[in-house]
């Protein structure tokens, strides 16, 4: 009996462990529907894109999802204007822009705004009749 | 012939009843295993001994086999929690980077790019 006992214990670790290792591969996609309210409502410009999402997509897009009622409401309006355009990046091009980010992020602030100044700059430039796509701070 | 009245006596008449009830095939196994047993006494032990090599491995090795089980579950576990804290990074840049000032295309742009490195190299 004990000894069922102790099998028992060690096939159950074995499933845990297991069943770990698959939950960090991540197998399941999380669907429209499996999201809060809340979610849904951030990411509503996604709403006909979601199904095609991977799921890696979607699990980053989900979290940060929880960090957009942190931001301020201009953030919040860029946030879910630009979805759409980050939703139809490919996955490299995505994983290179969070790269150059961090990059862009670690610069001091005066690099920073003469960064944005020259990219509002360029924009004007390649599209005279168009608005620049966010405005530099001052 | 002496009548049987101890609860032993009970016990060796029920043991009889059931024998009686074995069927012939797992009868006559258990004949051949008590003639091994009885006239081969080696060789039934050492059969015996291979049969129960796996449990004894189990029982002499049960401390590795425990620490194999719980290094297991420990990088199951592992590997799910640096995964979780690996996605939530993601999608706390993802956000900045998307109510961030500059479009997301533009850290994508060759030429934002160059000036980026241009910068970061100062």
């Amino acid at each position: 009996m004990a000894a069922r006992a102790r099998t028992a214990v060690a096939v159950l670790a074995l499933w845990l462990a297991l069943g770990g290792a698959a939950a960090a591969q991540g197998t399941d996609k999380p669907t429209w529907g499996a999201l809060t309210p809340a979610e849904r409502q951030v990411l509503a410009p996604l709403v006909h894109e979601w199904p095609q999402l991977s799921r890696d997509q979607r699990r980053h897009l989900i979290r940060a999802a929880d960090h957009y009622y942190k931001m301020k409401p201009a953030a919040q309006a860029r946030f879910q204007k630009r979805l759409h355009a980050w939703a139809t990046m490919s996955p490299e091009q995505r994983r290179v822009a969070r790269e150059n980010y961090l990059k862009y992020k670690a610069l001091p602030p005066k690099v920073q705004q003469s960064l944005r100044q020259k990219w509002a700059e360029q924009h004007r430039a390649s599209h005279p009749t168009q608005p620049p796509p966010s405005q530099p701070k001052q | 012939m002496k009548k049987l009245t101890s609860p032993a006596d009970s016990l060796v008449r029920h043991l009889d009843a059931l024998a009686q009830q074995i069927p012939a095939r797992a009868a006559n196994r258990l004949e051949h295993r008590r003639k091994q047993v009885v006239y081969h006494p080696e060789a039934a032990m050492r059969q015996h001994s291979s049969l129960s090599l796996g449990r004894r491995w189990l029982h002499q090795h049960r401390i590795m086999a425990g620490s194999l089980l719980l290094a297991l579950l420990m990088g199951g576990l592992g590997a799910y929690h640096l995964n979780s804290d690996r996605q939530h990074t993601v999608g706390e840049v993802d956000a900045a980077l998307l109510g961030g000032d500059l479009p997301p295309g533009a850290y994508t742009n060759p030429q934002f790019v160059q000036w980026l490195q241009e910068h970061a190299q100062q």
